[in-house]
C-alpha cells in the first residue's frame, strides 16, 4: 500500500546561501505545487528542522560555516527518513561519493537541466511516499501486534512471569486462581503463547456465563437432533481447541452433570457429543481459572474433589491490583500509551495528585477497573495530563470499615437491600447473593426479614 | 483580468505576435493591448551562459502594469534561463501580473528541422497559456494533455493539448 501524497503535502526545504538560488529554485518547486521553505545557512536550517517535519532536503554543498554534507550528518538525528539532495557547482566525483556514502539520496550539478530535476523530484517524492507508506504499516502492526496488557514490574508478578515459563513448557494442566479482573485470561494466553501448542487455537469458554445444558452442548458439541433445536450436528469447543488449549473460565461455576462430564474427559481425553455415541480423541491442554475459593466449594458439596485434584495440578494465584501497588503506575501508563495510540491523543501523563489517587484507591474491579479508568479519564481530560478530576473514581472513598460492626449485621443489612433492590424476588436476590433459594429463605427466616407488606 | 498586456522585447516576429493576441484574445475574455514600449534588459543578460534571467526580465515587465485588472506577456527571442536550470521555456509570477516566454527553443531549426511557423506558433501560443496560467496561480497539472502539464522539452510541449483541464479552467474562471 502506498500512500499517494498531493504535492502540497510535500514539504521541499531548500538550504543554500546564495539567494537567487534558493529563489529561483523555490519558484520552480512552488510551480509544481511544493510546498517550500528557504535557509540561508546550515544553522537555519537545523532551526526550521526543529519547528516542523520537512520531506525533501536540497542543500548546497559548499557554505560558509557549516557545509551540506555537514548538515547532512546533523539531520540523520533529527530526522533519519528525510531525503536529502545535495547539490554543487563544481563537479567532483570525490564529494559525490562523499554525500552519497553519507546518505544522501542523489547528488546534482548547479544549473540543473529541467528534466533532470523533474525526474529526480519524481523520484524523492516516490520514495518519501514509500517511506510514509513503510512508517504507517509499520506503526498499524505495531498495533495490531502490541503486546497484551500483562504488565507487572511487582516481585509478585515477576514470579508469575517466571512460573509461567516454566509451565508454559510442559503440557501440565494449569489453575489459575484470582480475583475477577485480575487478567486471569492473559495469563492463560501466555502460557497457550510459550507452549509448543501456540500454533494451534486457543478456545474459551466462559463456564459461568451458560446453563448447565448449554454448556454440555457446548464443551461438547452435539449431533443432529439431539435435542429440540439441534437442526445440525456441531463441533464443541474441545473438538475446536484440538492440537491447542482449551481455557475454563469460572470453572467454580459447573454443575454436577458437566462436573462429570468433564472429569472423564480429562481422564480419557475423548469426548462424545450431546446426542453422539461415538467417542472422539481429543488433543488438548486445560487451563482452568476461577475467583472462588475451590477447597471452599469441595467442601461444601459443590464441586467434586476428584475433579478438582484433576484440575488443581499447578496452581497460579494471581494477587489482587491492590496487593501490587508497584503494578499500579506501569499498568496506568501502558493503557495510557494503549489508549492514546488507538484515539490518537498525546496525553502526556498524570499529575502527581492523580499517581498519588491510583495508589490509594482499592480497585476492587482490579486490572479491568484500572484499563477502563484510564480509558474514560482519556476521554475527558482536556489537559495534556490526566488529572483527579478526571478519573470515575474518587480515591477518598475507602472502603467503609465496619470495625464496630459485627458480620451477622453485614451479612443482615446486605442480604435485606438486595431483597428491597430485586422488589424481594427470591430467586433474583438469590442468584445475585449467590446463594440458592433454600439458603435465602433459610436466612430470611432465620434473621426475621419480612417483606415490607408483611411489615 | 480586464486586460491583458503584450509586450515583445527585442526582435520578435510581429505576425506571430499578432496572431498570438488574436489567439489569447479568445481564450481569456479580456482586452488584449499590443505595446510598443521598448523593454531594457541588458542587465539580465548572463554573459557566461549567453542567456537572460527571466526572473529579472519578469521584474521588470511588472512596472509596466497599472492595476490589479491588468496581466502582461512579454515575448522575447532569447534563451532564458534562472540561475539552477539551464534554461526554461517561460516563467510567471505566480498569481502575480507577469510572465514571459521565450521562443528560442521553440523554432525546428534550432533542432536542424525545417522551418515550420505552425509549429512555432502552436508552441508559442501553449507556453503563454501555461504561464499565463500560472499569473492566476496555477500550479503544474498531472493531466498530460492539460495546458498546465509540466514540460521540460518541445516534445512535451507539442505532446500536451491546447485547452486547461477542467480543474485548472475552474481556476482560472476564479479570478
Amino acid at each position: 500500500m502506498v500512500i499517494y501524497m498531493e504535492e502540497k503535502d510535500i514539504n521541499i526545504l531548500i538550504v543554500d546561501d546564495e539567494p537567487v538560488i534558493r529563489d529561483s529554485l523555490a519558484t520552480w518547486f512552488e510551480d509544481d505545487g511544493y510546498t517550500v521553505g528557504k535557509a540561508e545557512s546550515a544553522k537555519e536550517a537545523l532551526v526550521m528542522m526543529n519547528r516542523q517535519r520537512w520531506d525533501i532536503g536540497v542543500f548546497d554543498i559548499k557554505m560558509p560555516g557549516m557545509d551540506g554534507l555537514e548538515l547532512q550528518r546533523k539531520i540523520k538525528d533529527i530526522d533519519p527518513e528525510m531525503t536529502v539532495i545535495i547539490m554543487t557547482a563544481y563537479a567532483s566525483v570525490q564529494t559525490a561519493v562523499e554525500a552519497l556514502k553519507e546518505g544522501a539520496y542523489d547528488y546534482i550539478l548547479k544549473p540543473f537541466d529541467p528534466d533532470q530535476l523533474s525526474v529526480l523530484m519524481r523520484n524523492a517524492v516516490e520514495r518519501r511516499e514509500l517511506i510514509n507508506a513503510n512508517l504507517h504499516l509499520r506503526k498499524q502492526i505495531t498495533e495490531e501486534a502490541e503486546p497484551d496488557d500483562f504488565v507487572g514490574q511487582s516481585p509478585e508478578m515477576i514470579d508469575i512471569s517466571k512460573l509461567i515459563s516454566k509451565v508454559a513448557k510442559t503440557d501440565s494442566t494449569v489453575l489459575i486462581l484470582g480475583e475477577s479482573g485480575t487478567g486471569k485470561e492473559l495469563i492463560a494466553r501466555s502460557i497457550h503463547d510459550q507452549s509448543k501448542r501456540r500454533f494451534m487455537p486457543m478456545v474459551t469458554v466462559n463456564c459461568g456465563a451458560l446453563p448447565e445444558g448449554v454448556l454440555e452442548s457446548e464443551l461438547f458439541g452435539h449431533e443432529k437432533g439431539a435435542f429440540t433445536g439441534a437442526l445440525y450436528r456441531r463441533k464443541g469447543r474441545f473438538e475446536m481447541a484440538d492440537g491447542g488449549t482449551i481455557f475454563l473460565d469460572e470453572i467454580g461455576d459447573i454443575g454436577p452433570k458437566t462436573q462429570s462430564d468433564l472429569l472423564r474427559v480429562l481422564e480419557e481425553k475423548k469426548i462424545t457429543r450431546v446426542g453422539g455415541t461415538k467417542a472422539i480423541d481429543v488433543d488438548f491442554r486445560i487451563i482452568s481459572a476461577t475467583n472462588k475459593d475451590l477447597e471452599e466449594s469441595v467442601k461444601k458439596g459443590e464441586l467434586r474433589e476428584d475433579l478438582f485434584y484433576r484440575l488443581n495440578i499447578f496452581t497460579i494465584n494471581v494477587p489482587p491490583l491492590r496487593e501490587r501497588t508497584a503494578d499500579i503506575l506501569p499498568l496506568a501508563n501502558h493503557f495510557l500509551d494503549k489508549f492514546n495510540r488507538r484515539m490518537g491523543l498525546h496525553i502526556q501523563g498524570f499529575t502527581k495528585a492523580a499517581e498519588k489517587a491510583m495508589l490509594s484507591y482499592s480497585w476492587p474491579g482490579n486490572i479491568r477497573e484500572l484499563e477502563n479508568a484510564i480509558e474514560r479519564s482519556i476521554v475527558v481530560c482536556e489537559k495534556s495530563r490526566i488529572d483527579t478530576d478526571d478519573f470515575p473514581f474518587n480515591s477518598s472513598e475507602k472502603p467503609q470499615l465496619t470495625e464496630k460492626v459485627s458480620l451477622a449485621e453485614v451479612e443482615y443489612n446486605h442480604i435485606k437491600n438486595i431483597l428491597i433492590n430485586h422488589n424481594w424476588n427470591i430467586s433474583e436476590s438469590a442468584r445475585v447473593l449467590g446463594i440458592d433459594r433454600v439458603t435465602l429463605y433459610n436466612k430470611i427466616k432465620k434473621m426475621g426479614l419480612k417483606r415490607p407488606d408483611q411489615e | 483580468m480586464k486586460t491583458l498586456k503584450i509586450l515583445s522585447i527585442g526582435d520578435v516576429s510581429s505576425s506571430l505576435v499578432e496572431m498570438l493576441a488574436e489567439a489569447l484574445s479568445s481564450s481569456f475574455s479580456s482586452d488584449i493591448k499590443i505595446c510598443d514600449t521598448r523593454l531594457e534588459i541588458e542587465d539580465a543578460f548572463e554573459p557566461h551562459r549567453n542567456q537572460y534571467i527571466s526572473t529579472k526580465i519578469l521584474a521588470k515587465l511588472k512596472d509596466h502594469v497599472k492595476n490589479d485588472d491588468e496581466k502582461i506577456l512579454g515575448i522575447v527571442e532569447y534563451d532564458l534561463c534562472i540561475p539552477i536550470l539551464t534554461f526554461v521555456f517561460g516563467e510567471a509570477i505566480m498569481n502575480g501580473p507577469a510572465a514571459v516566454i521565450s521562443l528560442s527553443r521553440l523554432h525546428q531549426e534550432v533542432y536542424g528541422l525545417k522551418k515550420d511557423d505552425a509549429l512555432l506558433f502552436q508552441r508559442s501560443l501553449k507556453e503563454a497559456l501555461h504561464e499565463l496560467g500560472h499569473t492566476f496561480g496555477l500550479t503544474h497539472c498531472h493531466q498530460w494533455d492539460c495546458l498546465m502539464h509540466a514540460s521540460n522539452t518541445v516534445e512535451d510541449i507539442d505532446m500536451k493539448g491546447n485547452t486547461f483541464c477542467t480543474s485548472c479552467l475552474a481556476g482560472i474562471s476564479k479570478e
